[in-house]
This record gives structure tokens, sequence and C-alpha cells, in this order.
């Protein structure tokens, strides 16, 4: 069995893989890597990271939208 | 745990660059930003300019102030800055005012705010309330038109000679697709950089993010610690919606396209300039003055509806040169 790692993710308690990156983790939960930064323990992370155990994850919206240039 | 900055190697990465999978620290990152900013505002920036930034308090257009700050202080040129924000009287654009006003304050920029119901004699909150269901044009159509001419207007004013905005490598290329879709070559041809305004009542727009990513200008912005919302606007619909999802969809699939893209797309956009196919041609808009390419401004043909929507007059305001063409 692959180990997994307990997170607290968008306020709610999960285990995710222990190998599993940021990126991956956006990807299976729909959150566009363009659209959404990544914050781990309040501030922004790089979504090559891995997670380990007790971190707050969430994903900001970063998309505004500026009628017309 | 949190990764070494591929870069410099000791301080923690907060941002992965999706083209090249590179983890970098917040120093680095504002670091490659600021360098790309810097070298677009070498060409657009002259000696005795007065820069105006069309300041909305979110984190592009705080990142642009922040940057143009940093610019003015190096004294690569010397030129003034200020800002201008446009209360457009929505509750979301409030705590955005706040944010610019702290900036502002931080930076020590001269700050103009403006009410969009003082100018124009509406705002955008009574807009959605007034336009039927049916129509296919949404608030944001009348907010975006509305806010650049009151920036236009008042940066004219101030005696400003470029008004900067936030818009990011995503905004330009939404717009440009937006634009390629309708049609509207001559919108795609006056939205270039550094395009020499062919009015004097036009104040020249430059857009100094052009080459900045918005994921990379919201890490930016957080690292500089700038007081910017993240807030969507409530409003936003219609169409760029779309592009940007279309766009960030083919971009997972293709890395770099859109850098590609829009470069691509400003060299058809030079190439048609250059060789004088469209002109843009200004007259003053018989109603408020202000600059237009037709009889009646874009601004003015909105109130008019609604005013109509609305049953009672709103304002237009005039321009004491209304009457010369150019």
């Amino acid at each position: 069995m692959r180990r997994q790692v307990r997170v607290r993710l968008e306020g709610e308690e999960v285990s995710v893989d222990a190998h599993m990156r940021i990126s991956e983790l956006m990807r299976e939960l729909g959150y566009h890597p363009e659209a959404h930064v990544p914050f781990v323990n309040g501030s922004p992370a790089p979504e090559r990271m891995y997670l380990s155990n007790g971190d707050d994850v969430r994903f900001v919206r970063i998309t505004v939208h500026h009628p017309g240039v | 745990m949190r990764p070494a900055c591929d870069r410099c190697g000791s301080r923690e990465a907060i941002h992965t660059v999706h083209l090249t999978n590179e983890n970098l620290c917040g120093e680095c990152l504002v670091q490659d930003v600021r360098r790309r900013v810097f070298s677009l505002l070498d060409r657009l920036v002259e000696d005795g300019d007065r820069v105006a930034v069309a300041l909305s308090g979110g984190k592009d257009s705080s990142l642009t102030l922040h940057l143009l700050a940093e610019y003015q202080s190096v004294e690569r040129r010397k030129f003034d800055l200020m800002a201008i924000t446009v209360d457009e009287g929505t509750a979301y654009r409030r705590s955005g005012i706040e944010a610019a006003r702290k900036l502002t304050r931080r930076l020590g920029v001269g700050h103009v705010v403006v009410g969009m119901r003082d100018i124009h004699g509406i705002d955008v909150a009574e807009v959605r309330a007034i336009l039927p269901r049916r129509w296919r044009r949404s608030a944001c159509t009348y907010c975006g038109v509305l806010r650049r001419w009151a920036i236009n207007k008042v940066a004219r004013e101030e005696g400003a000679t470029k008004v900067a905005t936030g818009h990011n490598l995503d905004d330009v290329l939404q717009t440009h697709l937006m634009n390629l879709a309708r049609g509207d070559v001559p919108a795609m041809v006056r939205s270039g950089q550094g395009v020499k305004s062919p009015s004097p009542l036009m104040v020249p727009r430059i857009r100094p993010l052009a080459g900045v990513r918005e994921r990379e200008v919201a890490a930016a912005a957080l690292h500089l610690g700038l007081p910017a919302h993240f807030g969507k606007c409530p409003l936003t619909t219609g169409m760029r919606v779309g592009v940007r999802r279309s766009i960030d969809e083919l971009e997972l699939a293709i890395p770099g396209i859109k850098e590609d893209l829009l470069s691509g797309l400003w060299a058809v956009i030079g190439e048609v300039r250059a060789s004088g196919a469209i002109g843009v041609e200004l007259r003053s808009c018989k109603l408020c003055g202000e600059p237009t390419t037709g009889e009646i401004c874009k601004t003015c043909q909105m109130k008019l509806e609604l005013q109509d929507l609305a049953h009672r007059p709103l304002l237009f305001p005039r321009q004491p040169q209304a009457n010369s063409n150019y």
C-alpha cells in the first residue's frame, strides 16, 4: 500500500498519496493551474512540491477579468 | 516540505514556471518579472513623460504601479508618476479602492479617485439592474467602455502623457483573439504597444505587464506584499470568460502557446500597421467632444441607450475643443 499523508484541503481533513505533487492534486480536483495559485500553510507554493502531514492547502482563483485592453 | 529555488538554491520556492518546470523563490521570480517589465518600459516610457496608472487596486494594476515606481527610482528615465482609480459603484470595487489608497500612500504617488456616477450620471450597479435580460450585452461591456472614457479624460486633465494599465499577457492575448473573432482588425491595430495617439485628446496607453503571465503577476504581487485583492468581479460574464478558458486549455496541451500566439499576433499587427492598410482617423464626438471614429462615440451611444432604460437624463460632459476635427 502506498504511503498516505493527512492534510487539510480547503478546510477539510483528507488523506492524499505522499508521492503526489500539488500539480497532480490540482489536476485531480479540477483546479486549472493557469487560473489558480496553490497556498500551503498560508503562503504561495510551487506546484512541484510534495505535501507533508499537517499541511493546510488552499487554491486561490487569480483571474479577475478586465473588460478590454 | 518546500523545495529550494532552482536559481539561487538558497531560498524556499513559491512558484513553478510552467514553461521550464523551474521552482522559483519570490525574490528570483520578482527579479525575472522586473527584468522583462523594465526592458519593455525602456521602449515605452520617455524622459519628461507623466505616466498615469489606471489603478483598480487589484494585483495587476498594483504590480504595474509598484514596478513603475521602482523603474522611476532607478532613473533609467526621468518621468512623473500618478494613479487614477474609477469607482464603478459596485460593492466589489470598494475593497479595491481601499487597497489602491493604501498602495499610493505607501509609494508616495499622487492618486485621483473619480466616481463613475459623478462623471457619467450612472454607475455599474445601476447598469446591471436596468439591462434587459434578453440583451446580449452584459454590464461588463458598459463598465469597460465607461471606465476607459473616464480614465482618458481624467488622465488628460491631469496632464498625463501616457496611461499605464495592468493588462497582463493573458488579458492582452484574450483581447486580441476576441477582436480577431469579431473580425475587428482596426481594434487590433489600435491596441498595439507604443502606438502614437492619433489625437491630442487620446492619451496613449501602455501595458508594462504585457509580457508577464497572470499567474506570475499573482505570485509576484503576493511576494511583494502588495495590498492587492484577489476577488473576481461578480458581474463578469461574456465572451472573455470562454476565450480565457479555451486558451488555458490550449496551454495545458501545448506549453508556451500563449507567448507564441501573442508574438505571432503582434507580428501580424505590425505588418498590417506598416502596410498602412488600416489607418485610424479620429474626429470629435458630437455629444461629448471626445475622440471617436464615428459621429457619436461608443460611450455616448451606450449612455443614450442607458438613458432610455433608466428613464432619466445622464451626464454628457463636453470638451471645450469639441468642434475641432483632427
